[in-house]
């Protein structure tokens, strides 16, 4: 095949054109961001925190004028990576960070702890209110328990084989629940372990959306993840309600968290004691979270 | 074929327009003679970038990964039966059995049913029938992968569940059976391609022996496109042990391995559904961390194995073409 020079000349112009134009852009970006007029915070990580952040970013974006945030949920993991490598200024945590990663940070990891969640065993919604203990909740996981005809289950009203659905390893829900329920989270014993064929979803959304399609499922998402398509489980007696994680007298909860390298400052250290001021808290409970302060006081001195 | 064409039309016909005979013959006469040119330089900058890019990711995926072997074991790793990284054990062989599981079900289903849609599609549809035919099994393959996994979760694994009666419809078989939708219009269209390849000369020669219509596909020029059929299965093959999303969405995510080992209606783990799911969460510098780019690894090396017997039989199914 023959090329024109004049074709050939337009395609080196574009070859060329086209990175110049993005390393323009970026320098532009970087000249407008040193000015002062614009500040860029990056947010990654939990699935659960973001459901959080996604509504309260944009009421702090109206406060600020100029700021622009950029929310993504990726997972704590990922969260806690991308901002010891210097792609994020804030990870959304649902467990605290590991030793590992606090070394990999050269122990300038900084959590903030401004929220609280309650994890909810679900069952379908077509299930009779059903009031477990924790060891018979465990029994459910763990396989001891297979089938919805057992005594222990069976006010639930639901038939067939009893199919578990977890979150995955690593998974902050998956943590705390192995913590509270299940056992100690080091614990190797199988009584703390999941029966086998347990369904690995790596959001609550799948696992809700499972429960809620098949009537012998049985799975536990956040408290903020509860509606109507599926039923919560009561433990001794106790709801998974806001009041009763309050007072705590339903003991399946956990702290989210906002870490960042370092102590914050500027726009970032705003943003975290924002989220911990009286606004901040509200929109937390707006979005089916639990708030941990009732008033703006500063975290950091 | 047809694009090659309207190029060599259309170049004479713009360098007539826009310059003058003699720089248009000097271009031509210019073919094949300059060695070197600073536009090939350029070309082979950019060609460069995609080789430096693999390596780079193979290395970060080989530091990363290869940490796994000092910190859980060879042996362990490749053929521990319990994955549990809260209890630290790190063993992959149900995600081994799980992605050969649902890629062997997939081809089991996929081959036939290709196979014969290219048949028919290339020996005995019409023309206008092909038309339509052969446009929309290669829409197939525009398909975002996470569509086919959400088809798979609300149409598929309910229909497997009330079918068999299971607790759970995501198992090894939903799993395969979405796969085989997906490497469809892979198999159909390089198979396609290989039966067109053959000769009309065979298939007049046949006709002309006296053979009837379906003696010749079956007995020559199937035969003469074996290697290409070949090659589009293994293809097929490599494509479906890559696939990640649908797979994570519908094969169930148990780490568990099936009983006994064959049991198809039980939630399996492919390996590319490891990764994807736990990747995300895992703690960067962690035993766990470092077994997800381990599988990466694995993956790694079946792939390039599969892709090189491809590339193999390609290359013999084209110098026997060439030879003719």
């Amino acid at each position: 095949m023959s090329f024109s020079r004049k074709r050939d000349r337009l395609v080196i112009i574009l070859i060329i054109l086209i990175p110049a134009a993005a390393v323009s852009s970026w320098f532009l970006a970087k000249s407008v961001n040193n000015t002062g007029e614009t500040h860029y915070i990056i947010i990654e990580g939990s699935n659960t925190v973001f459901k959080i952040i996604d509504t309260t970013y944009k009421a702090f974006a109206e406060y600020h004028s100029g700021v622009i945030i950029s929310v993504t949920g990726s997972g704590t993991g990922s969260g806690i990576t991308a901002i010891i490598d210097g792609q994020a200024d804030i990870a959304m945590a649902s467990r605290p960070f590991e030793d590992t990663e606090q070394i990999a940070a050269n122990g300038s990891l900084n959590a903030v702890a401004f929220a609280k969640d309650a994890i909810t065993i679900i069952t379908h919604a077509s299930a009779n209110p059903l009031d477990l203990t924790i060891d018979v909740a465990r029994a459910i996981f763990n396989g001891t328990i297979s089938d919805w005809s057992d005594p222990l289950v069976a006010s639930a009203g639901l038939t067939g084989e009893i199919q578990v659905v977890v979150r995955e390893s690593g998974s902050g829900t998956r943590d705390a629940f192995n913590e509270l329920v299940m056992g100690d989270s080091t614990q190797i014993e199988p009584g703390s372990q999941y029966v086998n064929d347990a369904l690995q979803k790596s959001s609550n959304q799948l696992i809700k959306d499972g429960v809620a399609a098949n009537s012998n499922y049985v799975g536990y998402i956040g408290l903020g993840y509860l509606d109507s398509t599926v039923k919560a489980v009561t433990i001794d007696g106790v709801a998974p309600t806001l009041a009763n994680v309050l007072n705590d007298s339903y003991f399946i909860q956990r702290e989210l968290f906002l870490i960042t390298l370092g102590i914050p400052v500027g726009m970032v250290y705003e943003f975290i004691n924002w989220s911990m001021s009286p606004e901040g808290q509200d929109l937390v409970l707006e979005t089916g979270f639990i708030n941990v302060a009732p008033t703006t006081d500063d975290i950091f001195t | 074929m047809s694009q090659n064409q309207t190029e060599t039309i259309e170049e004479p016909t713009i360098e007539s327009l826009e310059e003058d005979k003699s720089t248009s013959e000097e271009s031509i006469l210019e073919i094949g003679k300059q060695k070197i040119s600073w536009q090939k330089i350029i070309l082979m900058l950019f060609a460069g970038i995609s080789v430096i890019v693999v390596i780079l990711i193979f290395i970060f995926i080989l530091v990363n990964g290869l940490k796994v072997i000092p910190e859980v074991g060879f042996i362990k790793f490749l053929f521990g039966t319990s994955w549990n990284p809260e209890a630290d054990q790190y063993g992959i062989l149900h995600g081994i059995i799980g992605t050969v599981m649902v890629v062997l079900i997939a081809m089991v289903v996929a081959v036939p049913i290709s196979i014969s849609c290219s048949i028919y599609m290339s020996e005995i549809a019409p023309q206008r029938i092909r038309k339509i035919l052969k446009p929309s099994v290669e829409m197939l393959a525009s398909i975002p992968s996470i569509v086919y996994g959400f088809f798979g979760l609300f149409i598929l694994v309910p229909a497997v569940k009330f079918i068999f009666g299971l607790p759970t419809g995501e198992n090894a078989l939903s799993g395969g059976l979405i796969l085989a939708i997906m490497v469809i219009p892979t198999i159909v269209s390089i198979t396609d391609d290989a039966i067109r390849a053959v000769p009309s000369s065979f298939r007049e020669a046949s006709l002309a022996l006296g053979a009837t219509k379906w003696q010749t596909i079956r007995k020559v020029v199937l035969p003469a496109a074996l290697s290409g059929i070949t090659a589009a299965v293994i293809l097929a093959f490599g494509r479906a042990i890559g696939e990640t999303m649908a797979v994570l969405m519908v094969a169930g995510g148990a780490s568990q391995i099936p009983k006994p080992f064959f049991n198809i209606l039980v939630p399996v783990d492919p390996l590319t559904a490891i990764i994807a799911r736990e990747l995300g969460e895992a703690a960067q510098g962690d035993t766990q961390f470092h077994a997800l780019f381990g599988i990466a690894i694995v993956l790694f090396l079946i792939t390039f194995v599969v892709n090189l017997t491809g590339d193999l039989v390609i290359k013999r199914f084209t110098k026997k073409f060439r030879g003719a």
